[in-house]
């Protein structure tokens, strides 16, 4: 049986291309039905199934995530699944989060035993996502019109999403949100998109189609600011990422096409699906980490 | 300077390519459209 050294070495050439190119379609359906931009599942399975260096993993799934962001996001505008307003205040919240959560992890580790560290912050990455899961899947058929908490919450001044019928949100909940998300960001490495869709849907109450959408578009924005960040170290190939963008482009239509066919419930019970086996992934590469200790 | 615009490729490239796609995927969309509500049979004395 092919043993992953197998695989790495069998994959040279064309045929990398060709595999990374599959592996981008897949990442595309992904990235076009749940907004997410598929860092959460490029970097390990680059470093796992193509061998590829852990920080080039990061650096060129950034940049792979640029191109896939941009298209579904074009894709969810023309579908109306989009707030230009949330995305606006957002994007920049997020860019200031993930640098204060770049600058704490560097902090953290300098203090701490480095691995220790690392396998600390997957562990509390699979607690976060196992919670975003349950949270999204027993949201899921809740009444409609039901105040969100960042209406509810007393903490002003608020601002109006019109593209989203969404009137006295709180604006400064509104940036914590986008600042809290960059952070996590910035300190695991993974998570914008996979974060933003479910706390879009439950904090700020977009509906799921339109959380997609907007997701997508600060997610853009996040991965440029990390493609510079690790273009400035030597750390992104573009050979890699364009391979992985030649897949995923016709991913992201086929993704759009079934996230517009798709009721609001089963959406967010699909997104909450998807991330639980995400959670699961981590945890048991967690687990062999630590047994191989 | 060249490490500037090689930084600028690495984002253009990408952003340009998912915008081309998208664009492609909507004329393609566009067409089959306009081919499907094009479809009108001609009048008897053929002026459509």
């Amino acid at each position: 049986m092919m043993g992953l050294d197998d695989i790495q070495a069998y994959l040279q050439g064309p045929a990398l291309l060709a595999a990374l190119a599959g592996f981008g379609l897949i990442i595309g359906i992904l990235t076009g039905m749940f907004g997410v931009g598929g860092g959460f599942m490029v970097v390990p399975l680059l470093k796992l199934i193509f061998g590829i260096d852990y920080q080039l993993a990061v650096g060129s799934s950034l940049c792979f995530t640029i191109g896939a962001s941009a298209s579904g996001a074009a894709r969810h505008m023309r579908l109306r699944n989009f707030e230009p307003r949330s995305m606006a205040i957002l994007a920049p919240a997020s860019m200031i989060g993930a640098m204060l959560g770049g600058t704490l992890n560097d902090i953290l580790k300098s203090h701490v035993d480095a691995e220790m560290y690392t396998q600390s912050m997957h562990g509390l990455f699979v607690v976060m996502l196992l919670a975003t899961a349950y949270v999204t899947f027993s949201g899921a058929g809740k009444e409609a019109g039901r105040r969100s908490l960042l209406q509810t919450i007393v903490l002003g001044p608020r601002i109006n999403l019109p593209a989203a019928k969404l009137a006295g949100i709180s604006l400064p909940g509104l940036v914590s949100l986008g600042v809290f998300i960059g952070m996590m960001t910035g300190m695991m490495g993974i998570g914008g998109g996979v974060l933003y869709v479910p706390l879009l849907i439950l904090v700020v109450g977009l509906s799921p189609h339109v959380a997609v959408g907007t997701s997508l578009g600060v997610v853009l924005f996040g991965s440029i600011a990390g493609t510079v960040k690790y273009g400035m170290i030597g750390q992104v190939s573009l050979i890699v990422a364009m391979s992985l963008l030649i897949g995923s482009a016709v991913g992201i239509q086929i993704g759009a096409h079934v996230c517009k066919k798709m009721s609001g419930t089963r959406l967010r019970q699909s997104f909450a699906g998807m991330v639980f086996l995400l959670a699961v992934f981590i945890a048991a590469d967690f687990v062999r980490n630590l047994l191989t200790d | 300077m060249k490490e500037v615009l090689e930084i600028l490729l690495l984002i253009a490239a990408p952003l340009a390519w998912g915008l081309f796609v998208e664009w492609l995927f909507e004329l393609l969309r566009r067409r089959r459209t306009n081919t499907a509500g094009g479809n009108h049979t001609t009048s008897d004395d053929g002026t459509g």
